[in-house]
Order: structure tokens, then sequence, then C-alpha cells
């Protein structure tokens, strides 16, 4: 106990000095396990929520693209599907999903219901959406923003200086989800409708002082444009003009009834120029081969710094020793034994090796952690 | 077809992605379906034609009460979470029909709207609207009674038919010989109800409701409607209406309600007009058939009791 009593105060003696050791030490062994881990861990999540969608139906474009944003109800996917791209018959249960809404960094996602049944989900608070201007929220999006049954949110309008794009609309948060493991649980969900709804695709006939909106226009100047927010006891009036299977979707999400369905709707899918038909698990592998080769790059970038800082930081340590002798020179004149000197020495390189390895090992536990918010938000 | 975003930038949902728990992934494809099939009519008229073609074994329920109108029935929020949840097929007349359907939120593909399936609807005209100082324009509103028209329940039997055949433990051939079966009575229905109406082809018809304009056309007959309450006496436009009808249509006008309509009812209009009932098949007729066929056969006994027609004189109610 004595050699680690007195390396203990030797280390505290130069904090400053010591804490550069082990951080040095620690993140030239923690940064490359944190990459090697984040990859892992992200590839292994994707591939499990690609697992969970056999095939995907987009407009024309990336495939990678479609893939990620079935997989994450996020992204950019340029141009949309009419919604009655998603009548695929008997053989296929098709789940069309509109994206693009925000209520501050959480995803909005216009779903159909069916989508609750098919991926097992299941409301732990509240109860599921069923009408017009209702929503659920996932587990860690209801976490994150404190929402419970009876929480009301307004989605941000996609263009600020579009007045006409879309209905202000505040939804009601009628359900929480339970964790899913899937991208529902950073989201809102609601009804396709209801996105379709915040698109400007659908509209009621409420007016600014609560008359109906031909009488109130009447009283207002030709041309006055009414700019309506949806209120709960409109939104039974709300409707499209036009045919609603015109409407926009993002994608499909397609589980075929079986493989021969499957085999079926891909070949047939594929030969058409209209769409774009794609295999998450299949994209996700190419992406994640793709990740592997960058990670095997990354990390060749990373070895000759880090045996070049592995390097420094030996002839440092040596230094440091070297300067330390005088300082055993002193404590032997002062009866102590050369062999509690070694002692002290080595319980003091202990302590700062374990500091190291710890701060190694939480940069490789909690790193991914770290730099989500950076890459979710981005 | 790969785009020309850097590939970094395409790895970093890799890394969004590590944020989620180690929760398990969600299981693909729909459960398993042990029990029965459940299929839901949102009305009478939609569960006779499911039940003209359901094999035994499917179970088919109605989720609005009788004696309540279609179009004015809203289901509650525990009924429509439960038809997300439960319901392996949802089928309704249509959005024209079972209005509540145009804004709950029904998983799209179990549901089934058969009046989708009809290829020659009947648009109703009087639903022009504006939107405040924008031009007047019309909904696309269609007549939902398709059910009172043979050929138009033919063919949405026919689209009901693959949908029923596709759930997990029907017996497909059975509603294939099911809606053969169904076809050819509907055909056979439709060519008894032309010459039941052959003899009425010159006589002046009107209803209390427009509840009849599928029967109409596959009769040849032309039936104008009008908006009357059975229960009460119809106010002084109504009335004004129906008696400008009457005038023009001469000796031997009947007026077809949906229901026996009351003494008040018949007194506020001209007296020479018959009255006569017909079922407009949106519910169960008391003392009629239950099933759809046989509900139509009882319609056409009631038209067939219009022969020979005779001016002013009472026609009693079926």
């Amino acid at each position: 106990m004595i050699p680690l009593r007195r390396a203990l105060d030797r280390l505290r003696a130069r904090p400053g000095a010591q804490a550069a050791r082990v951080l040095a030490w620690g993140l030239g062994l923690g940064l490359p396990a944190m990459v090697v881990g984040a990859v892992a861990a992200g590839g292994d999540l994707l591939r499990a929520r690609a697992a969970a969608v056999p095939m995907v139906l987009g407009p024309p474009g990336d495939h990678t693209d479609l893939a990620l944003a079935a997989l994450r109800f996020d992204g950019r996917i340029h141009g949309s599907l009419p919604a009655a791209r998603a009548t695929l018959g008997p053989r296929a249960e098709a789940l069309p999903l509109r994206l693009g809404h925000r209520v501050g960094s959480t995803p909005v996602v216009g779903v159909d219901p069916g989508l609750l049944r098919v991926r097992g989900l299941r409301v732990a608070d509240g109860r599921p959406f069923v009408a017009l201007g209702e929503a659920v929220a996932g587990a860690r999006a209801a976490a994150r923003a404190g929402l419970r049954p009876g929480a009301q949110v307004q989605p941000a309008p996609p263009l600020h200086h579009d007045l006409a794009g879309a209905t202000p609309l505040v939804l009601s948060v009628v359900g929480v989800l339970a964790p899913s493991g899937g991208p529902e649980d950073d989201a809102l969900l609601t009804d396709l409708a209801t996105t379709w709804a915040l698109d400007g695709h659908l509209h009621g006939h409420a007016s600014a002082d609560g008359q109906s909106g031909a009488a109130a226009a009447a009283e207002l100047a030709p041309g006055t444009f009414l700019l309506e927010e949806a209120r709960p006891e409109d939104l039974s009036q709300f409707h499209a003009h036009g045919d609603p299977a015109g409407l926009p979707v993002s994608l499909i999400l397609v589980h075929p009834r079986d493989a021969r369905a499957h085999d079926q709707l891909w070949a047939e899918l594929s030969l058409d120029p209209s769409v774009s038909v794609v295999r998450p698990a299949q994209a996700i592998e190419e992406l994640l081969a793709l990740a592997a080769d960058l990670r095997d790059l990354a990390l060749l970038l990373l070895l000759p710094g880090t045996v070049g800082a592995v390097a420094l930081l030996a002839l440092v340590e040596r230094l440091a020793a070297e300067a330390d002798r005088a300082e055993d020179a002193v404590f032997a004149t002062q009866g102590l034994p050369a062999g509690a000197v070694r002692a002290i020495r080595r319980a003091e390189r202990l302590l700062v090796a374990t500091a190291a390895l710890a701060v190694a090992a939480a940069l490789a536990a909690t790193g991914p952690l770290l730099l989500v918010p950076w890459a979710l938000h981005r | 077809m790969r785009s020309p975003v850097p590939a970094v930038a395409r790895l970093l949902p890799l890394l969004a992605a590590c944020a989620a728990d180690p929760a398990p992934a969600p299981t693909p494809g729909p459960p398993a379906a042990a029990d029965p099939p459940q299929v839901v009519a949102l009305s009478l008229p939609a569960a006779r034609l499911v039940e003209a073609i359901a094999p035994p074994g499917v179970a088919v329920t109605t989720l609005a009460p009788p004696g309540v109108d279609p179009p004015d029935h809203t289901p509650s929020v525990a009924e429509i979470a439960a038809l997300q949840a439960d319901a392996d097929l949802i089928v309704a007349i249509g959005p024209d029909y079972e209005r509540w359907v145009s804004t709950a939120a029904l998983p799209r593909g179990r549901t089934l709207h058969l009046a989708d399936a009809v290829t020659a609807p009947i648009e109703l005209p009087g639903l022009r609207h504006s939107h405040g100082a924008g031009e007047a324009h019309s909904h696309a509103g269609r007549d939902p009674h398709v059910w009172s028209s043979p050929r138009a329940a033919r063919e949405m039997v026919a689209a009901l038919a693959p949908a029923l055949a596709a759930l997990p433990g029907v017996d497909a051939a059975a509603v294939t010989a099911n809606e053969a079966r169904f076809a050819a009575t509907a055909e056979a229905l439709a060519a008894e109800l032309q010459a039941v109406a052959g003899p009425l082809a010159g006589r002046p018809l009107a209803s209390s409701h427009p509840a009849f304009g599928y029967l109409a056309r596959d009769a040849g007959l032309t039936i104008t409607a009008f908006g009357l309450d059975p229960l009460a006496a119809a106010g002084a436009e109504e009335a004004a209406a129906v008696q400008r009808w009457a005038a023009a249509a001469g000796p031997g006008a009947v007026l077809l309600w949906e229901e026996e309509p009351s003494a008040a009812a018949r007194a506020a209009l001209p007296a020479g007009v018959s009255h006569a009932y017909l079922d407009p098949l949106e519910g169960p007729a008391p003392g009629g058939a239950t099933d759809w066929a046989g509900a139509f056969r009882d319609n056409l006994d009631r038209l067939r009791a219009l022969h020979p027609p005779a001016a002013g004189t009472a026609v009693p109610p079926g």
C-alpha cells in the first residue's frame, strides 16, 4: 500500500502533466477502437432493420438513398410516387410513407396505419392515431421531447415563405409507442392524410372569424388570402380535390406475401422505369462493404500517426524516467531501499496505464453516442 | 445507379444508427393468421355482398349498428383502433356512403372500397361550392347507392372475390365458385328487372330520396329524386317541387318511399300522387329477405305490384 500511496502523491503533485499522459495514451488507443466499434454497431443495426423490410419502392433515383430513407424514416427523397402505386394487390402488403415534415429535429412521418400491425408495433401509452391530425410518438422521440398523450405539436412548414403551400396544423399526440429498435423509435407517426394536409393537398373551409369560408370571404376584400389554421373541429371537414390516388408518397415499404410473390414483384418492378425498387438488405450490404473499405483506409492512414504518437509517448516516458533518477537518488540518501523506489515507479506506471485504458474503453463504448447527434442532425 | 454524393456523407447514417438501443429488430411481415380471418363490413349493403360469396369459416361482422344510417354513423375511437389491429379485410361501399372513412386512419392495403369497382358511376349534381372569393367548383360527388344495381353488384363482388380469396385460411376455390354463382344470379336479376320494368316504362316515377338511381338506370326507367322525410311533413319548397312534378307527370304518378311514409308526410303532398314502398336495401326490411339477392327479389315484387298503374289509386306498401 505504501508504494501505491506514494505514487498517488507524486501524480497529484503534477496533475496537468499526468492528465496529459493519460489522455495521450487513452486517445491513441481509443480512437481506432471507437471508429471500428461505431461502424460495426451501425452496420449491425442497419442490417437488422433491413431484414425487416423485404423491398422498397420509390421514385426513380439513387437506390442507397432510398434504402436509407426507408430504414431511418428520414432523408432526402427527390420526387414522389402517386399513392395509387401502393396498390399491389393480394401479392403484397404495401405500406406507403410520406417524409419531409419535422417537429424540431424529429421527423413527422405519414404512414399507413397497417404499418403498426405489420411491424408488430405496440402502443405503450395512450392509443393509436385514428383520425386526421392525430399522431403517435416513437419511444425515443417521446423521451427526447417529453411527449405524452395529450401533448400538441406543430410541424414546421416546409417552406416558410410559401403561405399557400400548407395549412398550419397542430398535431395531437395520442399515444407513445413501445421501443421497437426500428426507425419508428425516433419519429412521430401520423396518417398519410395528415401529412397531405401538412403538404397543403387537403384543406377545410374554416375562416379567420369562425364563419364558413364563403361567408367570411364575402366580408373581406376580393382577393384577400385566408390563411387557415386547422382546429380539431375543422378536421372532419378536410378534403382533397381531385383523385386521392394521385396524392404523393415518398416511398413504399413492400412486404410480399411469399417468396414467389417477392420474385414476381421484383421482376415486374425492376423493369418499370417510372419507379426505383430496392432490396434494403442488398443495398445495405453494398454500403457496408464501402464502409469497411473506408474504415480500413482510415485505419491505414491512422496507423503511422498512431505509431508515431506511441513512439513519441515512449520517448516522453523514457525522458521522464531519466528525470526521475535524480529524485530516486534523493530517496536513496533518505534511506529508502532501491526495491521500494522501483515499487513506487511501477505503481505510478500502473495507475497511468489504468486511467489511460479507462479513457480508451470509454471512448470505444460511448464514441458512437457522442457522434450520433452530429450525424443525426446534419 | 450511384449518386455523386460523397461516400463519407452516406456513411453518416451508420453512425447515427448506433444511437439506437440494442432492442430486437421489428418482425417482418404480417402476423400469422391462426384464427379465422376477420372481415369487417362497414355497412349492411357491404356486408350483404361479402356474405354472398364468403365461404364458411370466415367471420363477417357489420360495423354500423342496425337502424343507424351509415352516412351519419361515426364509429368510436376504440372501434377504429380495433379495425386497424384486428381486421384482416375491411369492406366499405366507399367514402360517399360511409363518410367517416374519408378522415379516418384505416389500413389502406386491407380496406376495399367496393364502389371503386363500378365502371359507370352516377355523378350527383348540386355539390358546387367555392372557397372564399375563389372560383366555384364541384367535388366529384358520386351516387353511393351502387348496390341497388345488379350489374354494379356483380362488378363489386368481382373486385371483392380476389381480396377475400387471398386471405390466409380462406378456401379460395369456394370464393371463386361463390362469385361465379353470384354473377349468374345478378345477371338473371338484371334481366328480370328489365322485364318487370317494361310495363312501367311510361309511368311517372319519383322517389323520396335519391336511392334508386342505379336501379332506374338498369331498369331503363326515369325516377325523379326528391329529399323528403318519410316521418315528417314536407316543407313548403319541397312540397311545391313535388307539386310541379306531379302536375307535369299527370295521372298515374307514383312516389316511391324508402320507408312507409307517415300520415303527415302524405298529407303535405298532392292528393293525386300514389305512394309506394321500395326497399333501398340499406337495412333489414321488415319481414323481408336478409340476403342481397332475396331483398332484391322482394323489390321486384314491389315493382310488379305497380302493374297496372291506376291514376290516383293508392298502391299498397310492400
